[in-house]
């Protein structure tokens, strides 16, 4: 029990690292420009990703997903719209 | 990838759930949303969301090709078992499990109609909303049934890429006890309020 909370706290900070990487990145580069490539992003890294217990969830976290057709255009207007309502 | 929205959902002893919504960004006009809901059976040690049913081979949402009738194939079934907890296997529970969201889809439109959330004010109309293709999570008011297909791409972009009053829509454990499996984590779940 106590190894499988363990394992799952470490999948959801992985998870969190991940979300947070993402989201920096994504705000980095746009503060940043098109053409910066030189951001290093290793450090929110996870040595969790490499081992044995990473790629088995990797390969899970990959499945358990839905894909559906976005407009790119709306999904920009519809996100700043909820912050400004908070 | 642009990450909308994630969440830690629920968190037990027993059972952990994550959603993570996001879009891949294209740099055109369409693109595609990616809306996962993870839930995690800690004493098993596995990771769970819609799977196929014990007697299928067929996944959740996808479609079964014909041998005999080459390029013909049966309908995609949405059939689905929700790992240790709920399952929908036949088309009598399909049919009602849509009708509870239905159900619960007019009464969150009565609950929300005074919102000012323009994404809650387009997303409550039960006529827009998709009862296939589901992403499903736990949550400590009820099982977060996560809609990912609307009227149109727009809508979809609107209502599905965060969370909101509208989607996912909250059914309460108590309320799904037709479809539960019985168990442990069935029953922490129906401890819930």
């Amino acid at each position: 029990m106590v190894k499988a909370m363990r394992l799952a706290i470490r999948a959801a900070a992985a998870i969190l690292t991940l979300s947070i990487a993402a989201s920096t990145a994504c705000l980095a580069r746009a503060d940043a420009g098109s053409d910066d490539e030189t951001t290093d992003y290793s450090r929110f890294w996870s040595h969790f990703w490499e081992d044995k217990d990473g790629a088995i969830f990797a390969k899970y976290y990959g499945m358990h997903a839905r894909i559906s057709a976005v407009s790119e255009r709306w999904a920009t207007v519809a996100i700043p719209a909820r912050e400004h309502d908070h | 990838m642009i990450q909308t929205d994630v969440g830690l959902t629920y968190a037990s002893t027993t059972l952990m759930s994550v959603v993570d919504l996001g879009y891949v960004r294209s740099g055109g006009t369409g693109t595609w949303a990616i809306i996962r809901g993870l839930s995690f059976d800690l004493a098993a040690k596995r990771m769970f969301g819609m799977e196929k049913c014990p007697d299928s081979h067929v996944g959740y949402g996808e479609v079964e090709f014909t041998v005999d009738k080459p390029g013909l194939y049966q309908p995609r079934n949405y059939l689905f078992q929700f790992g240790p907890l709920l399952r929908v296997c036949d088309h009598e529970a399909n049919a009602k499990f849509v009708a509870l969201l239905t159900h619960k889809s007019v009464l969150v439109g009565k609950q929300t109609a005074a919102s000012k959330d323009p994404r809650v004010r387009r997303c409550r109309e039960a006529e827009n909303r998709g009862y296939e293709d589901l992403v499903l999570y736990l949550t400590f008011n009820g099982l977060a049934v996560h809609t990912t297909t609307f009227g149109s791409t727009a809508d979809n972009s609107y209502c599905s890429l965060q969370r909101s009053l509208a989607n996912p829509l909250i059914i309460p454990y108590r309320e799904l006890e037709a479809f539960m499996i019985p168990g442990p984590l069935t029953d922490e779940l129906l401890r819930q309020r």
